[in-house]
């Protein structure tokens, strides 16, 4: 029942840059080996056209392009391109974010309005276009991907970030409760410390470049020992996305081996 | 046919409370079902054997390897019996999931205090109980998987007062936290499903008599209003939830919940 046979999946950030698997590569794939036909976008156009290369060596079905979904512009032509390609949305990953450090202080007002763009804007555009065609279809899911930073202080200084996703689930949530009479589903997945290519651009925002020491660092803040990767992200939105949570919404799945169960 | 799946394949279950009040799918039959479905053998315990009855026709359907013990699992001594078995039986436990319990209506004023005692013990005490025998076993088998079946009634009111139920369901998801995070850098992941008003075999064989005075359309209505949704989920959805938490795909979750309320708690309106 994990099977997305015949549905198209909508992915926001579906690439990683270089080698490796980023939450949104790892998403896509995983949908594309479930049936699902895969439209993504990425900033990074030739990221993009990795995740699809992949997903069609491996015999499935994608298509990507380049967008920025903070503009409401890029988001239109995304829609449009992706009901023109596959004719359907029956999914709608919304992937798309990025922290910056600082606290109310040291962060400049740029910075704020740019993390809420990218955190939480981006997702209010993709729902905006793409709500409509689920509620005309009568179903669909949404899954937003948020992070545990939104939830609590994770140990380092980024409260546009925190604030930025914990915005993100409230408007997944409550969405969630106003579609969900027209068979809307609406839910977040909360990743909590992962090793991703992504650990290497953090490491040098937030850790002056001492890769090994950020990684140690990460590892061990995690109660099971180790940080997860994309692949476990991309099974609770699997989950999530598919027909045997047809009876949940509005609703989150805290994926960080722990992390937010402790203050030790 | 085998089975449908492989998700669990190989694996051993034990499911506390598989049988059913009733004929339809109740939480603990559902999960039965679904986890044979994926490959796990199902060491099925109730306290009445007969209520297991359909669980183990549903299952044996399709070919599965299922084996019923009777069991109540309020008894320390009687649970050491059930590990014993379960052990001679299958050689292992993988999986364990605690889904025994039932509220009794009331507030504190109405509710007795030997029905507070008894609303514990069956909630929560029977958690810690299973947990007590079992988690031996996974720590020296390097890893497991506890799937506990709470309730929304744990988090918040949910239209009939049980305040006994209520606390010890809240009881039920902070033991796994709490023992989650202690036995995480071991491999046992805890984590717990929180099913909001589905429509099983307790609405219509108990609830509606507490409740509505055994009117069940009364109750499945008032139920149906509480929930964004257009219709109330069942047992299905709860082994659904409690399949993959108890799977390898869920291998970096423990110590946090499912809830699988039709989006219930997301609105009080």
């Amino acid at each position: 029942m994990l099977r997305l046979d015949g549905k198209v999946a909508l992915v926001t950030g579906c690439g990683t840059k270089g080698d490796g698997w980023g939450n949104g590569k790892a998403i896509a794939v995983l949908l594309a080996r479930q049936g699902a036909k895969v439209f993504g976008c990425d900033l990074d156009l030739e990221a993009a056209e990795q995740t699809k290369r992949v997903i069609e060596q491996e015999g499935g079905e994608a298509d990507v392009m380049t967008a920025n979904v903070t503009q409401s512009r890029d988001v239109k032509l995304l829609v449009e391109a992706c009901m023109k390609r596959f004719g359907r949305i029956d999914i709608l990953i919304n992937n798309v974010g990025r922290s910056e450090p600082g606290d109310p202080v040291t962060m400049a007002e740029e910075t704020w309005d740019d993390q809420m763009d990218v955190n939480v804007k981006s997702a209010y555009l993709m729902m905006k276009e793409v709500l409509p065609i689920m509620e005309k279809q009568g179903s669909g899911a949404v899954v937003s991907i948020s992070s545990v930073a939104g939830l609590m202080y994770i140990g380092k200084p980024q409260v546009a970030y925190a604030a930025g996703k914990a915005a993100l689930m409230q408007l997944t949530k409550t969405t969630a409760v106003i579609y969900a009479p027209k068979g809307v589903r609406l839910n977040t997945v909360v990743p909590g410390l992962m090793f991703t290519p992504l650990v290497q651009r953090l490491a040098d925002k937030y850790a002056k470049g001492d890769f090994e020491g950020f990684v140690a660092h990460r590892h061990q803040q995690v109660p099971m020992g180790h940080m997860g990767e994309a692949w476990d992200v991309a099974n609770a939105v699997l989950f999530l996305s598919s027909d045997e949570a047809k009876y949940i919404t509005g609703q989150e799945i805290v994926v960080d081996g722990g992390i937010t169960s402790a203050t030790r | 046919m085998q089975h449908t799946g492989n998700r669990l394949a190989g694996k051993v279950a034990i499911i506390t409370g598989a049988g059913c009040v009733g004929p339809g799918w109740g939480n603990g039959r559902a999960m039965a079902v679904r986890f044979a479905q994926e490959g796990a053998k199902i060491f099925a315990v109730d306290k009445d054997m007969a209520s297991m009855d359909e669980t183990l026709a549903r299952a044996r359907e399709f070919g599965a390897d299922i084996t019923p013990y009777s069991c109540d699992v309020t008894d320390s001594n009687a649970i050491e019996g059930l590990v014993r078995e379960c052990l001679r039986h299958y050689q292992t436990i993988d999986i364990l999931v605690n889904n025994v319990g039932g509220p009794t209506p009331g507030g504190p004023i109405k509710l007795t205090e030997e029905q507070w005692d008894a609303q514990i013990d069956i909630n929560l005490k029977t958690v810690f109980l299973m947990c007590k025998h079992v988690m031996p076993i996974m720590e020296k088998n390097g890893g497991g998987s506890i799937v506990n079946i709470a309730s929304t009634s744990g988090i918040r009111f949910t239209g009939a007062p049980a305040v006994g139920y209520a606390a010890a369901k809240a009881g039920v998801i902070q033991f796994g936290r709490v023992a989650a995070v202690e036995y995480a850098s071991k491999g046992i992941r805890i984590n717990s499903v929180l099913p909001g008003q589905l429509h099983t075999p307790l609405v219509d064989a108990i609830l509606a008599k507490n409740q509505t005075g055994g009117d069940i359309d009364a109750l499945l209505k008032k139920r149906q209003a509480r929930i964004p949704l257009p219709f109330m989920g069942d047992g299905r959805d709860t082994a659904n939830a409690a399949l993959f938490l108890a799977s390898d795909e869920a291998r970096f979750v423990t110590g946090t919940e499912i809830i699988v309320d039709g989006g219930m708690s997301a609105r009080c309106d």
